[in-house]
């Protein structure tokens, strides 16, 4: 862990049993189907909260592909940066399930290893509950997720900065 | 206290309820209780129809911390159901994942959310300064963990290669090796994480009850073997539903069980360690020691301790299992099963205790009914029980000592409180 920096990461949070939840996995698929450009990395993170701080650390940077509640009519697709845009979370816990993308970048901040650049994708969910499969709205948004995080990705510098 | 309400919420999600509720009046305990929502049930409902070849990767997503276990024991379920047997190559591999995700459990547990409250701490934050060796130490062993779940899973969660009757691909024995030495490497950090919980202090409640876990012949079971008890006799696993009976209770959507002796009883580290503390690797045995914990013990506190002594346990044994990989070399081996209708039942110690599948498959391999025992619900009643038991031994302490003790005594037993799903939540300001 303290070693330099690490290759970019786009990380799919989400539960693909649980309705639009499973749009950050969904995407990530669809990702990881094509070529990305070198050093960079995908990973569908589930719903391993604090498990997540190894894969997060010292990134250079990292793209989050999230289902979020963000008060948007449904099937908005979103792009923020951290820490500019806050999310909400807390870090007193009384389990470990309870953690999820707050609470990891909390901690990795807290450690100095947030990532430089951390960007979110967001989507307002038109539909959550236990089920397999995403909205309409959702399924509808995935391929513009992908072409505005392989629109960012393409940016990255050719070689990791110093460090 | 003499009068007043405890509440402690755990997500804001769940709106309307407490999940440790508590009502005293006049110096007296009126009511108390533990609840929490429940995902496997949704799950239950969710495998119905689907096919064999699918139930573990489906039933991994009930959880992001426990997914691998939850894999094992499907695919052990469905196995045993379809009458397959798998290799001796398969069955080292799945210990050797299966360790892995409970040391990536317990560290996440122990480190970043116990220890806190053994440190004086509201969180892992302020430990960042004030016990920066410590926090580093466990970020490495977490590391650890997820680069081990990979390696043989495919995934750090929610493990791919693993299916029925074998592996879709297997690590290279470079890899394996490389792990080993990392493994080694990771006891050291164990034995100063183990240091760290000798320097604790941790609170003095004993009340007695029954403690079930897996029980093997030959080691300290964590993938195989029957039920067995410290009330005494073991049970076939097949056999589970006598000894272990759901019930549920009306403020709470979770399943809960007793035992067939006691109105409740306890799984986990704790249970594991007072039932086969025998078969502990020689390090354990030492790092228990050194914890001061012996068997039986009664402390439910004392379950964090007792998962410490397991990841010690856990780096070890997976030594030797490495060492009988190695040995063998590792070989594709022919995963074709006979689909056939069945029943089957599978139990593995997962971090949080014995997890139950049971699966009934049709002729075409599809399952039509299906129970989940996760361990979390297992312990409600206890949970509850020690309550209701301790609260008494502390009302005459100010509220917010009785609810952090509160809060203390739930997170000692790392319950599952449904990690299946997490919805962001954005501020746009």
């Amino acid at each position: 862990m303290e070693d330099g920096r690490r290759p970019v990461l786009i990380l799919g949070l989400g539960n693909p049993f649980y309705g639009d939840d499973g749009f950050g996995p969904a995407v990530v698929e669809a990702l990881s189907r094509l070529t990305l450009p070198a050093g960079v990395e995908v990973l569908d993170g589930g719903t391993a909260g604090l498990g997540l701080l190894p894969a997060i650390a010292r990134r250079e940077r990292l793209l989050v592909v999230d289902a979020a509640e963000m008060g948007r009519p449904p099937g908005t697709l979103m792009h923020f940066r951290w820490p500019e845009v806050g999310l909400g979370g807390a870090l007193s816990l009384l389990t470990p399930h309870q953690a999820g993308l707050a609470e990891v970048l909390a901690l990795a901040e807290r450690l100095g290893w947030a990532p430089r650049e951390v960007h979110i994708f967001a989507l307002q969910p038109a539909s959550l509950g236990w089920q397999k499969g995403l909205s309409r709205l959702a399924r509808e948004k995935v391929p513009e997720a992908v072409a505005a995080i392989l629109a960012e990705v393409s940016q990255v510098p050719a070689e990791p900065d110093e460090r | 206290m003499k009068d007043g309400k405890i509440q402690v919420h755990y997500l804001t999600r769940v709106e309307g309820h407490g999940n440790i509720q508590v009502e005293i009046s006049g110096g007296e305990l009126r009511s108390f209780r533990w609840e929490i929502p429940e995902a496997p049930r949704f799950f239950e409902a969710m495998v119905r129809g689907q096919s064999y070849a699918d139930v573990a990767h489906i039933t991994s997503r009930i959880c992001g911390i426990c997914s691998i276990g939850h894999t094992l024991c499907a695919l052990q379920a469905v196995e045993n159901a379809l009458g397959v047997r798998p290799s001796e190559q398969t069955l080292l591999l799945r210990k050797l994942i299966l360790h892995g995700e409970t040391v990536q459990s317990h560290i996440l547990h122990a480190g970043y959310l116990a220890a806190p409250d053994f440190l004086g701490a509201p969180s892992v934050v302020p430990l960042v300064e004030s016990h920066r060796e410590v926090v580093l130490t466990i970020v490495r062993l977490h590391r650890l963990a997820n680069e081990w779940c990979d390696l043989i899973g495919g995934r750090t969660t929610h493990p791919i290669n693993a299916v029925v009757n074998g592996w879709t691909s297997l690590p290279t024995e470079e890899a394996l090796a490389g792990l080993r030495a990392r493994i080694e490497a990771g006891l050291a950090d164990a034995w100063a994480i183990v240091e760290v919980f000798r320097a604790l202090s941790i609170p003095d409640f004993q009340r007695d009850t029954e403690y079930l876990a897996l029980q093997h012949p030959d080691e300290y079971a964590f993938y195989e073997g029957d039920i067995a008890s410290t009330d005494g006799g073991t049970t076939p696993v097949p056999d589970y539903r006598k000894k272990v009976i759901e019930f549920i209770v009306p403020y709470s959507t979770a399943k809960r069980a007793r035992s067939d002796r006691r109105p409740s009883y306890a799984v986990g580290a704790l249970a594991r360690f007072n039932n086969n503390y025998d078969r502990l690797s020689p390090q354990a045995k030492k790092a228990a020691e050194a914890l001061g914990l012996r068997p039986v013990c009664t402390n439910p506190f004392m379950n964090t301790v007792a998962q410490v002594v397991e990841v010690v346990h856990a780096l070890e044994d997976s030594l030797r299992l490495i060492d009988l990989l190695l040995a063998r070399g590792l070989h594709p081996e022919d995963r074709s099963v006979e689909v056939r209708a069945g029943h089957g039942v599978g139990a593995v110690e997962v971090p949080r205790g014995v997890l139950f599948h049971e699966y009934t498959l049709d002729e075409r391999g599809l399952v039509t009914e299906a129970n989940l025992v996760i361990p979390t619900g297992q312990n409600h009643q206890n949970i509850e029980d020690d309550m209701g038991a301790l609260i008494p031994q502390v009302i005459d302490r100010p509220q917010e000592e009785i609810r952090l003790l509160l809060e203390m005594l739930v997170r000692a037993y790392d319950p599952c409180i449904s990690c299946s799903t997490h919805l962001l939540e954005v501020n746009f300001s």
